[in-house]
């Protein structure tokens, strides 16, 4: 799975979850007042509302887990035995690098004229 | 950038063969995950049991099945091997257990005063 978009997407279906989780809210709020202004009695909430709520919870818990990041191994020994010596042993920091051109410069061969 | 290891000497042996060596940056990071995605679990089903109605042990009943589908969700997320990312077992259900109830009782209080008092 490409990283950017994977992660776009989780976050999005998170984002979408909580509305839908508030949306449900303010919907159950306006059944309430529905219910009081009618006189009826509040035993349970319209089944769509119900499963909206669930659904909407189950996006969250889930996408909320993947945005979080990946999981890392944490058997150090094993994951290093299938790496090769130049990927492990590699510190880009202590590169070095040579060359000719310093012969060019108007410094460089004040150190090599002959005493 | 070769990972630290937490145990004792490299290539140290006892009886069963070479100590493992654990990464700290993995374990820390792998809890890390744990208690991001428990809080925003606690929260959310906070939220539901408020929205629902819930009262009493029916709300609690709520906060443990919820616990049961977060641990799904991370045996999931392992892809069912759950012994290559933590040393402990039983934290797909235990972590953070309580730490979350008190999330849960948080957002269900007030989702509940929100919408059916209010």
């Amino acid at each position: 799975m490409s990283g950017g978009s994977w992660s776009t997407l989780v976050r999005s279906l998170c984002f979408i979850g909580l509305i839908s989780l508030i949306h449900c809210a303010y919907s159950a709020a306006q059944h309430r007042s529905y219910l009081r202004l009618t006189e009826q009695e509040f035993t349970r909430l319209p089944a769509d509302i119900l499963l909206q709520t669930i659904v909407s919870l189950v996006l969250i818990c889930y996408s909320a887990a993947h945005v979080a990041g990946d999981f890392l191994p944490i058997r150090a020994d094993t994951q290093v035995r299938t790496k090769s010596w130049d990927t492990v042993g590699n510190c880009p920091s202590f590169y070095t690098f040579d060359h000719r051109a310093k012969s060019l410069s108007p410094y460089f061969a004040a150190d090599l004229r002959p005493q | 950038m070769p990972k630290r290891s937490a145990s004792a000497t490299p290539g140290e042996e006892n009886k069963d063969g070479p100590l493992p060596q654990y990464s700290e940056l993995a374990i820390r990071t792998n809890i890390g995950i744990l208690e991001y995605s428990r809080t925003c679990q606690a929260a959310a089903s906070g939220m539901a049991a408020g929205i629902l109605g819930l009262t009493g042990v029916s709300g609690f009943l709520f906060y443990v099945i919820c616990v049961l589908v977060q641990a799904a969700v991370w045996e999931l997320k392992a892809g069912l091997d759950w012994r290559t990312f933590f040393l402990d077992r039983t934290l797909s259900v235990g972590h953070s257990i309580v730490g979350g109830l008190f999330t849960y009782i948080l957002f269900w209080v007030f989702l509940y005063g929100m919408v059916h008092v209010y």
